[in-house]
Order: C-alpha cells, then sequence, then structure tokens
C-alpha cells in the first residue's frame, strides 16, 4: 500500500514542465532534418542556378518556419504577438547559423520570404474553400485575435495581382515579399537585394501603386 | 508594356511621387517629353498610389500564428473517429489539437470535442495511463464539469479523449464581457468550487487549474475542461536538467510552489490555483510581478516573493458602475485575506479543501466573519516566528499572544454589524488590547527574556503576568476579552497546565454567555474547548469527568438544532465526547457517538479525510476491545485507506493507522500480511519529528512482536533497542499519554519469556502494569497484557496478578496491546 504513495509522489513530479518537451522536441525535429551547412550548399547550388537545389530548400524553409511558429506559440506567453519578421529571422539562425556570407543570407531571405508568401496564401486559400457559401463569418483563435473572411479575400487578391507584377517586374514582387510578408526593414531588404535604400522605397510605392490599380481595375 | 517603356516608367516614378501634388504635373511634362503613352501610364500610377493604402494593410495577428501553424493541411477535418466525425479544429496549443465532432445515429446529434493529446510519453504508456484512469474520470459527472466521454487510439495510434462539447467563453473574458460585479464573479467561482470539490471527493485532483480551462457558457454555467488530463500527462522520473535547459517550457504562472518544486500536486495544490484564478477573476492581474518571461525567474518569484494584496493592484476588470477605486475598496480586508490565504506558499496553512475556501467566501457574502482573517493574524505570527528562530520560547508566546489576539479581535468586531461600525469598533479594540498587551509586557519583568530558570518555566510566567492582568482588564469590552481568554487557555493547554486552561475557557465561556451578540458559534467554541480541557485535568476525580460530559453534551446539544447545521465543531464534539467515554469503558455510548460524527465529517470533507478515517480508527478501536476482531480488521483498513487517500494526511496519521492495523492483523494471525505494511511504512525513511517518534516506537513494538512470535528473538531485542533510542530526548505528554514506554516493556517481557528469561520477564512486566497504573489506567489493554504474560510465567500464583487477570484465553484485550 505505501508503496502506492511513494509511485504518486514520483508521479507527481515536473508534471507542469510537460509542454517543454513537446515544444522541446519539435525544436529537435527541425535539427534533425537539416544541418546548417546542408542548407549553407543548398545556398551556394541556388545561386549557381541549381533549380533541383532550390526545390529542396523551398519545402526546408517552409517547414522551419511552421516549425517555429508553433514552438513560439506552444509557450503561450501572454500578450505574445508573432511577426512573421521574428520567424524569417529565426529561421535564419536555425538553418545557417554556421553561415555568415552576406550572398547566402540573401538568398536566404529571398527564399523564406517566398516561403512565408506561400504559407499566409495556403492558408487564406484553404479557409476561402471552407468558408465558400457563408456570409461574412469570423474565424476564432486561441489567441483571441480575429481574422475575418475578407482578410483571407484581400489576400488571395494580392497575391494574384502579385503573380501578375512579376511577369513585369521580378524585383518588385521581391521586394514586396521581403518586405511585407517577411516583415523585413528597407534596409535589410535594400541589403538582401544588394540595391540602394532608395530604390527599394521607390520599387515599394510603385508596387503598391501598380498592385492597387491592378486590384481595383 | 515593354521592358523598354516599364524601366523609363520606373525612372520618372521614382522622381514624381516623392515631389509635392502640385509639383508633379510640371515634372511629368519635362520629364515625359512627348511620351504620350509614359506620361499616361506614370500619372495613372501616381493617381492609383493616392488611394493605394489599403493594398499593404497589417497582416492579421491571427493569420500569421494560425496560418504558419496550421500550414500543412488538416486531414482530420471530415475524417470519422469511431461513431464520430470530426468536424472542425477549435483549437490547439501545446497540449495537442483540439476538434469539434459530432455523433449522428439518426435519433440525436451529439457534439463532442476531440481532443488528440501530444507528449513526451510514448504511446503505449499513455494507451496504459488512459485505460487506468478512464472510468475514474469517467465517473466525474457534475453540472459543471466537462464529462469525458470516451477516450481510445486513431488509427496511428495516436491517443485521444472525447470530452463534452462545451461552447463558451473563457471565464475571465465572460466576466469582462459581461460586466460581473465582484459578488457575481464571486458566485460564479464558487460554482468553479463545487466542480473542484466535487471531483476531489472521486479522487481526482485537476493540477492545471486555470482561466483557459474554464469556459462559461451563455447561460452563466461554468465548466471545467481537462479534469486529470495533467496527471495522465505527466512525465515520469524525467531528469532534472531537461526542465531547466532555457527556452520553451510552460509559464508556470498557475503552478503552485509545490508543483514549481516538483513535489506531488495534491488536493491542496488546486486550492492554491484556485487561489489564482480567484486573484485574476477580481483583479485582472497576477498576484506576483515579474522582471523577466523565463520559467525558471518565474518559478523564483513564485518561490520567493509574496504575493501583492489584491485591493494594492491595479484594477483591470470591468464590471458595470463600478470605478477601479470601488472596487479596490470592496476587496480591502476580507476579500484579501481570503486570496492570500489560498495562495500561501506553505500547503498546510492554506485552506485545507476547496470546501474551505468556498465556505469562506460564501461567509464573506452573507456578511458573516471570515476565517480567513482570524488565520491571517495567526499565519503572520506563525512567519514571525520562523523568522526569529533564536528568540526565546517565552518570546515567541508573547508575541504569538500579541498577535493572536488582535486577530481575534478584529475578527470578533467584524460580527458586530454595518461597516462604520465596524471600522470605529476595530480601531478602538485595537487600541485597547494594544494597551494590553503592552502593559502586560512591561509589567512581567523584562528579564525573562536573559534569565529565566528555563525558557518553559519563564513562559508559564509570561502568561501569568498576562492572566492576573486579564482578570482585572477589559471590563469594558466583554468581547475581547473573552478572545484573550480563548488564547491564553490555548497557550496554557499547550504547555500541559490544562487547570489553568479550564480556568481560561470557562471564563471566555461566561463572557460570550452574558453577551448580547449573539454568536453561537462562538459561545460553542468556548465550551468545546472546556470539555476538552478538563479532560486533561490530570485528576482523576469523577467530577471532572462529569464536567466534560455535561459541556460536550451542551455542545452537541445546541448544535444538533437544525439552525446550526454544518457547524463544525458538532462532529469534533462527537468524536472527542466518544474518547472520552471510550476512555471510560462505555464502549457502546462511544460507538454511537462516533456513528454520528461520521456522516457530518463525510459531508464536510467529502471522502477521505484524516477526520473520517479518525472515526474508523476509532470504531476499530471499539471494536477490538469489544472482541470483534473480524469487525475491528474491517474499520482500520477502512482508515488506513482514508489516511492515504487523504493528501493533507502527516506521517504521524500514516505511523498510526499502520500501527493499528498492523497489531489487529498480527492478533488475527496475519503475520505475513502485517510484516510487509509494516516493512513498507519503515522503508520510507524520513527522519521522523519528535511526535512522530512515539508513533514509530509503537509501530517498532509490534515489529518486535513479530518477530519474537517467529523466534527471532535477536531480531526483536534489536528492534526494541531501536525503539527506546527513538525516544530518547522525548519527554512528557505524549509518551505518557500513548504509554509507549509500557508498551515496550510488555514486548520487551515477551521477547524475554521466549528467551526464557521469567525472573528478568516478571520484573519488566511488573514495572510496565504499575507504570500504565502511573499513567491512569488509560490504557487498559496494556495491563491486561501485563497480566496475561505474568500469568504464563512459570511459579505464578494467581496472587500475583491483577485481581481475575488470568484468562484461559488472550482475547480481546490480552491479544490486543491497542489503545
Amino acid at each position: 500500500m505505501l508503496s502506492t504513495v511513494n509511485a504518486t509522489c514520483i508521479r507527481g513530479r515536473f508534471l507542469i514542465f510537460w509542454p517543454f518537451f513537446v515544444s522541446l522536441s519539435i525544436i529537435n525535429l527541425s535539427r534533425e532534418g537539416s544541418t546548417p551547412g546542408e542548407v549553407t550548399q543548398l545556398l551556394v547550388d541556388v545561386r549557381a542556378g541549381d533549380q533541383s537545389a532550390l526545390n529542396k530548400l523551398l519545402p526546408l524553409v517552409y517547414d522551419e518556419l511552421r516549425k517555429i511558429a508553433s514552438s513560439y506559440l506552444s509557450q503561450e506567453r501572454s500578450g505574445h504577438t508573432i511577426q512573421t519578421s521574428d520567424l524569417v529571422h529565426e529561421a535564419y539562425l536555425r538553418l545557417a547559423e554556421a553561415d555568415v556570407s552576406w550572398q547566402n543570407r540573401a538568398h536566404f531571405f529571398g527564399i523564406a520570404a517566398r516561403s512565408m508568401r506561400q504559407i499566409l496564401v495556403d492558408y487564406a486559400r484553404r479557409r476561402n474553400a471552407e468558408k465558400r457559401g457563408g456570409g461574412m463569418t469570423r474565424v476564432s483563435l486561441s489567441e483571441s485575435v480575429l481574422v475575418l473572411d475578407e482578410d483571407f479575400s484581400r489576400l488571395l487578391m494580392l497575391d494574384d495581382a502579385l503573380r501578375r507584377l512579376e511577369q513585369v517586374d521580378a524585383r518588385l514582387c521581391k521586394v514586396v515579399e521581403l518586405r511585407y510578408f517577411s516583415g523585413l526593414t528597407v534596409g535589410e531588404t535594400a541589403e538582401v537585394l544588394s540595391v540602394s535604400s532608395r530604390t527599394v522605397e521607390n520599387d515599394w510605392n510603385l508596387a503598391k501603386a501598380w498592385l492597387f490599380r491592378t486590384m481595383s481595375s | 508594356m515593354n521592358q523598354e517603356l516599364w524601366h523609363r516608367v520606373r525612372g520618372v516614378f521614382g522622381e514624381a511621387y516623392r515631389l509635392p501634388a502640385d509639383d508633379r504635373t510640371a515634372y511629368l511634362d519635362k520629364a515625359c517629353g512627348g511620351d504620350g503613352e509614359l506620361r499616361s501610364e506614370v500619372a495613372s500610377l501616381l493617381a492609383a498610389l493616392e488611394k493605394a493604402d489599403g493594398v499593404f494593410q497589417p497582416l492579421p495577428q491571427g493569420l500569421i500564428s494560425t496560418a504558419t501553424r496550421g500550414a500543412s493541411p488538416d486531414t482530420r477535418i471530415g475524417s470519422p473517429l469511431g461513431s464520430y466525425r470530426i468536424v472542425r479544429k477549435i483549437g490547439s496549443g501545446g497540449m495537442g489539437e483540439v476538434y469539434e465532432a459530432v455523433r449522428d445515429d439518426g435519433k440525436f446529434q451529439r457534439r463532442v470535442a476531440v481532443k488528440f493529446v501530444r507528449s513526451a510519453l510514448s504511446r503505449g504508456e499513455m494507451i496504459r495511463r488512459f485505460e487506468a484512469e478512464r472510468s475514474l474520470l469517467a465517473s466525474l459527472q457534475h453540472t459543471n464539469i466537462a464529462q469525458l466521454v470516451d477516450a481510445g487510439t486513431d488509427d496511428d495510434a495516436m491517443p485521444y479523449l472525447i470530452m463534452e462539447f462545451v461552447d463558451g467563453k473563457r471565464i475571465d473574458e465572460y466576466c469582462d464581457e459581461h460586466q460581473l460585479s465582484i459578488t457575481e464573479r464571486l458566485r460564479l467561482f464558487q460554482a468553479v468550487c463545487s466542480a473542484v470539490r466535487f471531483a476531489h471527493q472521486h479522487l481526482v485532483v485537476h493540477r492545471d487549474i486555470k482561466p483557459g480551462n474554464i469556459l462559461v457558457a451563455a447561460d452563466g454555467t461554468p465548466k471545467l475542461l481537462d479534469f486529470g488530463i495533467a496527471k495522465l500527462l505527466s512525465e515520469d522520473g524525467t531528469p532534472d536538467e531537461r526542465t531547466r535547459t532555457g527556452l520553451g517550457f510552460l509559464t508556470p504562472d498557475y503552478a503552485s510552489p509545490e508543483q514549481l518544486r516538483g513535489e506531488p500536486a495534491t488536493t491542496v495544490s488546486d486550492v492554491y490555483a484556485l487561489g489564482m484564478l480567484l486573484y485574476k477573476l477580481l483583479t485582472g492581474q497576477k498576484p506576483y510581478e515579474f522582471h523577466s518571461a523565463l520559467p525558471f525567474d518565474m518559478s523564483r518569484t513564485i518561490l520567493d516573493t509574496e504575493p501583492t494584496r489584491p485591493s494594492d493592484k491595479p484594477i483591470a476588470i470591468a464590471a458595470a458602475g463600478s470605478s477601479a477605486d470601488r472596487i479596490r475598496r470592496t476587496l480591502n480586508g476580507d476579500i484579501d485575506a481570503i486570496a492570500l490565504m489560498a495562495l500561501r506558499k506553505e500547503p498546510e496553512r492554506r485552506y485545507q479543501s476547496v470546501q474551505d475556501l468556498s465556505d469562506d467566501i460564501g461567509r464573506y457574502l452573507s456578511h458573516r466573519p471570515v476565517a480567513a482573517r482570524k488565520g491571517e493574524a495567526r499565519y503572520r505570527a506563525g512567519k514571525f516566528i520562523r523568522r526569529n528562530r533564536t528568540a526565546s520560547i517565552a518570546a515567541v508566546i508573547v508575541t504569538l499572544a500579541l498577535i493572536g489576539g488582535i486577530g481575534g479581535v478584529l475578527w470578533q468586531a467584524k460580527r458586530a454589524g454595518n461597516e462604520r461600525d465596524i471600522a470605529r469598533l476595530e480601531e478602538k479594540k485595537a487600541k485597547r488590547i494594544n494597551e494590553f498587551l503592552q502593559q502586560m509586557i512591561a509589567e512581567s519583568d523584562v528579564n525573562w527574556y536573559n534569565h529565566g530558570t528555563g525558557p518553559e518555566a519563564t513562559a508559564v510566567d509570561i502568561l501569568n503576568a498576562a492572566s492576573d492582568r486579564l482578570e482585572s482588564d477589559l471590563q469594558d469590552e466583554p468581547a475581547v476579552k473573552a478572545e484573550l481568554h480563548m488564547t491564553i487557555g490555548n497557550t496554557y493547554l499547550a504547555l500541559g497546565r490544562a487547570e489553568k486552561a479550564v480556568h481560561h475557557f470557562a471564563a471566555s465561556l461566561l463572557l460570550r454567555r452574558q453577551s448580547s451578540a449573539a454568536d453561537n458559534h462562538a459561545l460553542m467554541e468556548s465550551e468545546y474547548y472546556l470539555a476538552g480541557a478538563y479532560l486533561h485535568l490530570s485528576s482523576s476525580d469523577t467530577s471532572v469527568m462529569d464536567s466534560a460530559e455535561r459541556y460536550y453534551k451542551g455542545v452537541i446539544d445546541n448544535l444538533s438544532r437544525p439552525t446550526e447545521r454544518g457547524d463544525i465543531y458538532l462532529p469534533y464534539a462527537y468524536q472527542d465526547y466518544a474518547g472520552m467515554l471510550f476512555r471510560m469503558g462505555r464502549l457502546a455510548e462511544a460507538e454511537s457517538a462516533i456513528v454520528r460524527a461520521l456522516p457530518l465529517f463525510l459531508e464536510r470533507y467529502g471522502e477521505a479525510h484524516v477526520a473520517t478515517a479518525g472515526c474508523y480508527g476509532d470504531l476499530g478501536h471499539i471494536a477490538e476491545l469489544s472482541g470483534d476482531s473480524v469487525q475491528a480488521e474491517r474499520c482500520y483498513r477502512r482508515a488506513f485507506d482514508d489516511v492515504m487517500k487523504f493528501a493533507g494526511r502527516s506521517e504521524e496519521n500514516v505511523l498510526e493507522s499502520v500501527e493499528s492495523l498492523a497489531r489487529c492483523l498480527i492478533n488475527r494471525g496475519g503475520l505475513d500480511e502485517a510484516d510487509s505494511l509494516i516493512k513498507e511504512c519503515l522503508a520510507t525513511g524520513t527522519p521522523p519529528a519528535p511526535t512522530e517518534r512515539v508513533h514509530l516506537a509503537r509501530l517498532l513494538c509490534c515489529k518486535a512482536r513479530i518477530q519474537t512470535l517467529r523466534g527471532d528473538l535477536r531480531g526483536a531485542d534489536q528492534t526494541l533497542a531501536h525503539a527506546k533510542a527513538g525516544l530518547e530526548g522525548l519527554s512528557g505528554g505524549e509518551i505518557e499519554r500513548m504509554s509507549v514506554r509500557e508498551l515496550i516493556a510488555v514486548e520487551e517481557g515477551r521477547m524475554l519469556i521466549g528467551r526464557g528469561a521469567y525472573s528478568e520477564a516478571r520484573r519488566v512486566l511488573l514495572k510496565a502494569r504499575s507504570g500504565v497504573k502511573e499513567n491512569q489506567d488509560r490504557y487498559d489493554h496494556i495491563s491486561t497484557s501485563c497480566d496475561v504474560l505474568l500469568a504464563s510465567l512459570p511459579g505464578t500464583g494467581p496472587g500475583d496478578v491483577r485481581g481475575s487477570g488470568r484468562r484461559s484465553t488472550p482475547a480481546p484485550g490480552g491479544a490486543g496491546e491497542s489503545r
């Protein structure tokens, strides 16, 4: 009988910390999937024009972003808001921490920005499909933040317009991805794209005007 | 558009948009020359830019978090799960994903929540635990608990729980959204308490009570989610380091200090979490100021700092018609005390049950004095004592009396009437009592601190001074005086001066009887303590017993009236009265008193509590002495089970219940079970506190007896030496009360008889028997055992044993070294 008591004591240990193990295992998983050296090599290959390297890198980055996001969220810090820029920067640190060459960094951010756009748009598309036929429904999230249907629609329209913009001027599209979907500053964007800040500002405004005109026509 | 044209558009646009609107036309004229296409394109873009702000609206926060988290398509939606079909995802977090599912069997549709559980545990282990806990959790059927419907594993062997679907809002959000008043919030909180209490009665500890786990339905019914789930998922024996490796573990916001220290979560840990919830509902804040969000730092803050009083916090709740100032005034005092009592770091100093917490809130709501206010002063006194360990006992006792007295007075004052009067009264009484105590200390020679004849004697001196002074003082404040009499009486009792205690309790009773303010509970308190003090008198005069009996009966009659329903002194009076009857040999009456106490304790504490265990133990003793060893064994088993189920048990409770059961088993021949029971109990190996050492010695006597009966006389000798060594340095009441030395002597005699050392055995047994007599022969069975053993010695005539003590069969008394 008394041994039951002891068992209870042991069972009681650390019980409140269990979600920690969960998030820890997520981080470990992401480390298992790829090593910084591997990512660096892929980045070099991408720069050398290797399309298959890009195809390998994209899902890596895509997964990493999601994993980082869920590890952020599983901490459930009250009042903590998640920013795409945090995700992208952290993904870079995780996937390519050993690699500091700015060319690779630029490439990485370009890819991460594209992934980020993809993640958001994929989600919006799925939600939009689910909601089709309904009125204006709100999606209530555990963080008590609301996303409205019109947010999804607007995002999908923007994505469509961006696709067309890319045909006209690929750099403008990149600026939008980096600034809007990845939250980089003008300076960071300029660094990634190897252009001046003024150019980034010009591109940003031109893209904005162009996209608005396209979306409202 | 061709590349060349676009290139020029970009160039012109880049300059033009930076210009003030008025200057743009002139610039375009110049820059485009005659190129109409270029000009119209740039002009169109510039016009678009003016209206384009909406294009890059900030990404919605929720979109980022859900999209990034749930980016891979959710294959669960739409798929079947047993007889349910998953409809949509309702949430996800550290614990796993939660979905809504429906069961549609034609007749009715049932909505449920399905929780797929993520855990570091292996699936096999989790399934095993689920199987073990399932029926227990499923038995929790209560209006305020989201019921567990089923559990199982899906096709991928992923464990899931199916729970009642609750369509509601988080409790804190609900309160603010509906702008509930403080009173409404307290009532809602009480409903939550009733659910937790119900679960505790079913032996389920929640372990993870927090606002996020309590949803309030549209009709205002709160529902607790995830009962017992934390236990299902807790880690077994995981190495320490993993909890400390830095980022990522759960914020310990609502965890109790003992949980943070890695100790087991108990029902009292749930009391703590409820305290956190209460605090949050009333202030919108947490009781601690965290300087960092690192879980380790947060834990330190919770463990090392005192929570802020709710009324000292910036109020961040929305209650209709109440300003923050007004809320703060409402919280000040009683509510502060209640919240802080629930949040005490030491589990044993919190409310001992959820019922107690809820009752105190009930008292507040019905404008009666709350227990926490009384406890508050004692608690502060305790803190003071712990901080000043080096001070003499005398200093400590004076301080206790001082603080306890004041606390009592304030508490007392609260009963009197409306608030303004109370304020005035409190002020006046506090002043009076301060004066009294200051004079008391001044008059009792200051030399006590350095030159006492011994710490205890000095303490008694000071008490005597206080006692003398109280006789002539405070004539105009009978309520204060009565309260101080109680304090001083209790202190005397603790020091073994029962006659003085009787005097003070009687004085308190008299004052309270004369009082015009009807406070029956206080009156009964005096009477109950007075009866108890009589029992501690060393006089064996029958008039003493008569007095005790008269007062117990008085308390019992008074509190048995329907108007006094639920008063805690009633079951305790029954139980103590039974103890007295038992000692007087009136077993049938004792039994009927216990039988009355038991349901009252059950009603109050739920199934397993040390009080109910005590009742079963008493019934066991009665049965044992009546010769019904089958019934005795049954009762002792129940007592033992209750003690083991009771989270707040002490080591003393365990030892006592094991000893009774083991002793009974030995008498019934169950040596093996008794032996293993004792072994397991002794294997826990913590150094016992003084009061535990007495019980430990008694348990060792059982062990020695088993060894003697099995012929291991050497072992028995060692065990008894061990028992005696454990008593070294102890003195006084407890040893005498439990007749431990005599019990050891009996076993020594038994062992010596086994060795054939008859003369030695006779000497030891005769000494034991006279010792029992000195102890007022309260443990009649010990002298009976002595008699039986003495009678078994060769060459012993009937004249050597007391009375007609020679019995052919040792049962019941001879067999039972029972109380």
